[in-house]
């Protein structure tokens, strides 16, 4: 009934990591959604990429777990990019109003080329 | 496209994070097989989410026996669902009417949560709390489309 999330890391280039992750984002992926978040940040990657494909359900606890990270990400210079995000989520991500403050892209290869 | 008669279904989950889910799937299989749009399923299931974890966390303070009871129930345009809990925590009326300020919760001045019942207010038509003697009821009601 718990789809916990789970998270890979692949490094596509200087400065640039995708995080894959698997799973439901809600208060239970807290711990692995920072534990990611900050083993990236301590490897010096400044361009964190979230990759929602394989997420099957996010809630307001999830939401407010990443806006702690983009909150974190400001203050360290990073910048926080997401896609693949089911079209749902993206229309509760701008109604939430996070567009402002991270990029959304279709897929991988529009992230890895326009995010920069 | 309707393929199921106008019924009432009622479904009690206990006070722990994820049973939520058995909610949302049920809401969804109902809405879906009452001429629900694909998006309006989408909308009415995240809304009922948040109101059930608002159940759990808020009205019944997470103690797991603390029982969370949903009715589901068609009506013409589509469908009214009332999420009730133990009211241990009041929940004043217009609950979600301002949008949490995301500058603030960017910049680490502002409340991390409240992102919940904001959503609830944009996804479905009408949003209603009340108290029914201990209880809290939080109705939920959604156009199919």
């Amino acid at each position: 009934m718990i789809n916990l999330l789970t998270i890979r890391q692949r490094v596509v280039a200087n400065g640039t990591v995708i995080l894959d992750l698997a799973g439901d984002l809600n208060k239970q992926a807290e711990e692995e959604m920072l534990k990611a978040y900050q083993q990236a940040s301590k490897q010096g990657f400044n361009r964190v990429l979230y990759n929602f494909s394989e997420v099957g359900n996010i809630n307001s606890s999830g939401l407010a777990i990443l806006i702690g990270i983009i909150s974190e990400a400001r203050k360290e210079g990073q910048n926080i990019v997401v896609f693949n995000l089911k079209p749902h989520y993206e229309k509760v991500f701008h109604m939430v109003g996070l567009p402002k403050y991270i990029k959304i892209f279709r897929d991988e290869t529009q992230a890895l080329g326009e995010s920069k | 496209m309707k393929k199921w008669p106008q019924e009432t279904v009622q479904i009690t989950i206990p006070s722990i994070l994820g049973y939520e889910k058995i909610v949302l799937s049920a809401a969804g299989e109902m809405a879906r097989n009452t001429g629900f749009t694909a998006e309006r399923v989408e909308d009415l299931c995240t809304a009922v989410q948040e109101a059930c974890i608002n159940a759990i966390e808020h009205g019944n303070r997470g103690i797991k026996n603390a029982a969370v009871l949903v009715t589901i129930t068609e009506t013409s345009t589509g469908l009214q669902i009332e999420v009730q809990d133990y009211g241990r925590e009041h929940l004043p009326t217009g609950l979600g009417l301002k949008q949490p300020n995301l500058e603030e919760r960017i910049a680490g001045t502002g409340k991390k949560r409240g992102w919940g019942l904001y959503l609830m207010r944009q996804l479905v038509d009408g949003l209603e709390f009340r108290k029914a003697g201990r209880y809290n009821v939080i109705r939920l009601v959604i156009k199919r489309s």
